[in-house]
Order: C-alpha cells, then sequence, then structure tokens
C-alpha cells in the first residue's frame, strides 16, 4: 500500500487524512485445505501477492506468517486457560482465521502533512490478537503509558520503573528490554539537555552515573529533530516548540522550568546543526556547478573535508541502526535507510545528520573567504583562543615571576587556568559541563 | 512500581494464563518472552521487508491491491 494509503483513525472518527506510511501486508499463504463456509470466508483468502523483484520475500514471509499464527493460536489458548475454558477452546473459531502479516514503513516525509495528518491514526485494534514486534519506537510510546490508579500488577515483572524523568526511565527501558547499542541509551538519557530536568528532580547524579552524555555531534542532532518536531511529527521552528512545551505544562511546572533553564543550549544546539547543513547544501550545489557563489563559502567552511560532497556515491548511504538483539529473540527493529542526495530534499533532520556525522567536530563559524582581516582575525581568535589563552597565560606568568608584580602575575595565572579547564571540560563530560554551567560547545 | 507487563509465556500455562487474565483486565497490552520464534525465522523476515521497502516505487506498486476491496485481512469481512 503506498504513501497515503489508508487512514486508521477512520475507524473512529469517519473521516481522516491519509497515514503518511507505506505497508505490506500478506494473509494466509497458500490455498487453505478447508472448504470455506461462504463466499465472505473465500474472499478474505484471496491469494497474496508477491514482488517479482525480490522473489527471497516469499520464502522468508511463508516462514515467518506461519511462526506467528502458532504463536497466536498459542496465545489464545492461554487465554482460554485464564478464562479457566479448555486450553482448546478457540482453537476451533480462531485457528483458520484469515491472520494479517503487515510491515509498515514510514519513509521520510516528502510532501508536507495535511492538518491532522499522522504516520499512523488514532485507532483500536481490529482483531482479537496483535503481535507486534518490539520495536524502538513502540517503547518510547509506552513509556508514556501509566496503569489505572489502584490497579496491581504483582504477577508481572518490573518492566519500566517509573521516576518521572522520561529521559531516564526511557533509557532505563531500552537498556532492560531491548540490550541495545550504549550509545543508544546514552542518547535517549541524556537527549535534549534532559541533565537540566534531572537536576530539577533531584535526579542529576543518577542519570549521570547510569548513563554517559552520548558523543556531542549526535546529541545536537536528536536535540535538533526533538526540537523542531511537534508532538504531532511536524516540522515546527524551535521557538514554536518550546512554546508548545510551555503551554502543555503551564507556567511554574517543574518541566516548563527545566526548559527555561535549557533554552539557552536547545537554541545553540539547533542553531548549530541548521547552519552545518545550510553549508553543507552550499557545499552540494557547488557540486553540481549550479552554485557559483558556493565556492566562496566553501571555501571557509572546514566541512568540506567531510565526503559529503562526493557527487559518485551517497555521502548518506544506507545507514542500518541496530539496536542489538534481546535476550528474548526479538530482532532489530529500527532502520534508518539511506537517502541519496537527489532524494533527500524532504527532510531535514535525516540530512543533517548524516551531514554532521560525515563532519569533523568543529567549532569554527562560516565566512566568506573575501572576508576582511579583522574578520579573519576574528575567526582566528575564535578557533584558535585556547593556544592565544595559553601563550599569554604563560608570557604574563613569566613576567610576573621575573618583575615579582601580582597585577602581571595573576591575570597571566587566570588565563592559564581558564584555557586548561575548559578544554578539560570540553573532552566529552557534558553532564558536568552543564551542571557546572558551562556553555554548549558543538 | 511495575509499569510495562513482561510475561515469559514459556511456563505453565495455567499460571501464566491466570497472569494473562489479570494483566489484560488492568493494561491490555504486555510484552512477551519465551516465546520461542528462532531468530532465523524473525530474522530473514524483517531482513526482506526492509529490502521491499528500498525498491523503486514502480516494484513496490506492483504488489498494491487490485481493487480497492482486496482484503487487508484486517476486518473479519467487507474490507
Amino acid at each position: 500500500m503506498p504513501l497515503a494509503g489508508e487512514s486508521l483513525s477512520q475507524s473512529i472518527t469517519g473521516a481522516a487524512p491519509p497515514d503518511l506510511k507505506e505497508v505490506f501486508n500478506i494473509g494466509p499463504p497458500g490455498l487453505s485445505p478447508r472448504q470455506y463456509a461462504d463466499p465472505d470466508e473465500a474472499w478474505a483468502h484471496s491469494p497474496n501477492l508477491w514482488p517479482h523483484a525480490l522473489p527471497e520475500l516469499q520464502p522468508a514471509w511463508t516462514a515467518y506468517y506461519n511462526a506467528m499464527r502458532e504463536l497466536g493460536n498459542q496465545l489464545m489458548s492461554l487465554f482460554a486457560r485464564g478464562l479457566g475454558l479448555p486450553p482448546g477452546f478457540f482453537a476451533g473459531k480462531t485457528g483458520h482465521g484469515a491472520n494479517a502479516l503487515r510491515a509498515i514503513n514510514y519513509p521520510a516525509r516528502d510532501p508536507a502533512a495535511l492538518p491532522g495528518q499522522l504516520r499512523a491514526g488514532a485507532h483500536t485494534g481490529y482483531g482479537t490478537v496483535t503481535i507486534r514486534s518490539l520495536a524502538l519506537f513502540s517503547a518510547l510510546m509506552l513509556i508514556s503509558w501509566k496503569p489505572p490508579r489502584g490497579s496491581t500488577t504483582s504477577a508481572t515483572q518490573p518492566g519500566l520503573t517509573v521516576t518521572g524523568l522520561h529521559a531516564l526511565d526511557g533509557a532505563r527501558y531500552l537498556r532492560d528490554a531491548l540490550h541495545p547499542d550504549t550509545t543508544l541509551c546514552r542518547l535517549v538519557a541524556h537527549h535534549s539537555y534532559a541533565i537540566v530536568e534531572a537536576g530539577e528532580r533531584g535526579l542529576a547524579g543518577v542519570l549521570g552515573l547510569e548513563s554517559e552524555p552520548a558523543p556531542h555531534v549526535l546529541s545536537a542532532v536528536l536535540t535538533y529533530c526533538d526540537m523542531t518536531t511537534s508532538p504531532a511529527g511536524e516540522l515546527v521552528p524551535v521557538e514554536r516548540r518550546l512554546a508548545e512545551i510551555h503551554h502543555r505544562y503551564g507556567p511554574g511546572h517543574l518541566v516548563s522550568r527545566s526548559i527555561q533553564r535549557a533554552t539557552p543550549m536547545i537554541l545553540r544546539a539547533v542553531e548549530h546543526v541548521h547552519r552545518r547543513a545550510a553549508r553543507t547544501a552550499i557545499a552540494l550545489r557547488t557540486e553540481e556547478g549550479q552554485c557559483l557563489h558556493g565556492r566562496e563559502a566553501r571555501a571557509g567552511s572546514p566541512l568540506r573535508r567531510g565526503s559529503s560532497s562526493g557527487a559518485g556515491h551517497s555521502p548518506r548511504g544506507p545507514v542500518t541502526f541496530d539496536p542489538g538483539r534481546s535476550s528474548s529473540g526479538g530482532y532489530p527493529s529500527i532502520r534508518e535507510r539511506g537517502r541519496s542526495p537527489a532524494d533527500s530534499g524532504g527532510s531535514r533532520q535525516k540530512e543533517a545528520a548524516g551531514m554532521l556525522l560525515d563532519a569533523p567536530a568543529d567549532t569554527g563559524l562560516d565566512a566568506p573567504a573575501r572576508a576582511g582581516t579583522m574578520v579573519r582575525f576574528a575567526r582566528a581568535v575564535r578557533t584558535r583562543w585556547r593556544t592565544l589563552f595559553l601563550l599569554t597565560g604563560a608570557v604574563l606568568t613569566v613576567l610576573g615571576i621575573v618583575l615579582a608584580s601580582g597585577a602581571v602575575l595573576l591575570p597571566g595565572i587566570l588565563l592559564l587556568l581558564f584555557a586548561l579547564l575548559h578544554g578539560i571540560g570540553s573532552s566529552g563530560c557534558t553532564s558536568a559541563d552543564l551542571l557546572a554551567g558551562w556553555p554548549w560547545r558543538g | 512500581m511495575p509499569y510495562v507487563p513482561i510475561v515469559d509465556i514459556s511456563g505453565d500455562s495455567s499460571v501464566v494464563g491466570a497472569d494473562l487474565d489479570e494483566i489484560c483486565r488492568a493494561a491490555g497490552f504486555f510484552q512477551i518472552t519465551g516465546h520461542g520464534i528462532p531468530g532465523d525465522v524473525a530474522e530473514p523476515a524483517w531482513t526482506m521487508a526492509t529490502e521491499f521497502f528500498d525498491l523503486p516505487l514502480q516494484d513496490k506498486l506492483s504488489v498494491a491491491r487490485p481493487a480497492p476491496d482486496y482484503p487487508l485481512r484486517l476486518h473479519a469481512a467487507g474490507g
């Protein structure tokens, strides 16, 4: 089913824009040996359609379909036991059902979403049981679920302990249920400067101890994506996203306070990613010979060192993200497919992610190569300030000692200390930086 | 506090059945372990699904529903 081919919430509301997703469905493989009771049943068992371009799809999906049908029957049998019925009670009623196996793909969003248009509209499951592979996004969705007040689920293992800090709860759940790569847990734990809210909740120590901050560049991209996407999945300016959070929680709420405190850092991260994405776009256009002015900008851009300007290959080639297998036999469930430069216009987030992954970390700001001496000097100060501070500090310190003058010695030592400590601070210890009030640095 | 319920369905079926009864009354969904689906069944299905979506649009449309009422198999009958 192509993009916008289905509207799940039509099942509830009666009218809704189609969902922005692609779906591949199959029903029971092969002809059922049973006689169909009526035309409706025969219709429900209509043959599956398999693509000629991918012959391996049919055997793989047939085997999986059969395994999942067995699992469904096993669950129905367990339900019967729970209801005090014979184990085979449902077997004759659901055992030969026209079950659906469906894979859903949410491609990068090229067309702008209509008002109210979602990836998958609100709906209630249609069948008796839905078995869903444990996708990362399901896990993230579930963390916002809370059981009804007073309910007891004593028979269950703790799946998610709730501290109220969704970054920490989500990271713990990921870690325990999916056993993914630790970087993923770190990204979730520290997304969008969660350390600030952790501080407000008295959980900064817990968060910092359990999860080391993820690399700056990755964190910035995730913050960018989080802070430019509305809860409905629309791309929005960061200011609107921040306003939405304030509006949702109301003034004085802990989350509003935390977001307020994190706002300067969020804005810097978003600006940083945005600027870098724009710069790479200029570099790409130059490569295609469509923008002469781009060359100047590119000359001043450290990004040209990355592979992102290669015209012959995709700089953002297939990126397979494998969160690892769960101990219970689950399988990787999130995968960002690579996009070529030609078709990547619609998703600035993925574009930005690809670019930043390619690009070396740097703090340089872009300025045209024709910039004057003063501008070049200012840029040199910005990029090499630590060296300048160290040199000046050392000279002043030596002079201070030689002249035995405190007025010279003190600034020298201060400059030295600042340059040295700042160097330590930027070595990857983001949470410590933030707690200490250091500004965000790319 | 226990939240997303996790159930090992490989245990004694009367115990698991009673657990599921309680969970479904309280939550309505749960995560299962011990389902015994082998990795070499699940993984190719996943890989093939992703490869399918990577196909050119034309190849994907070759398996579009031939008619709007072709069964999606989400409903018991009627499309």
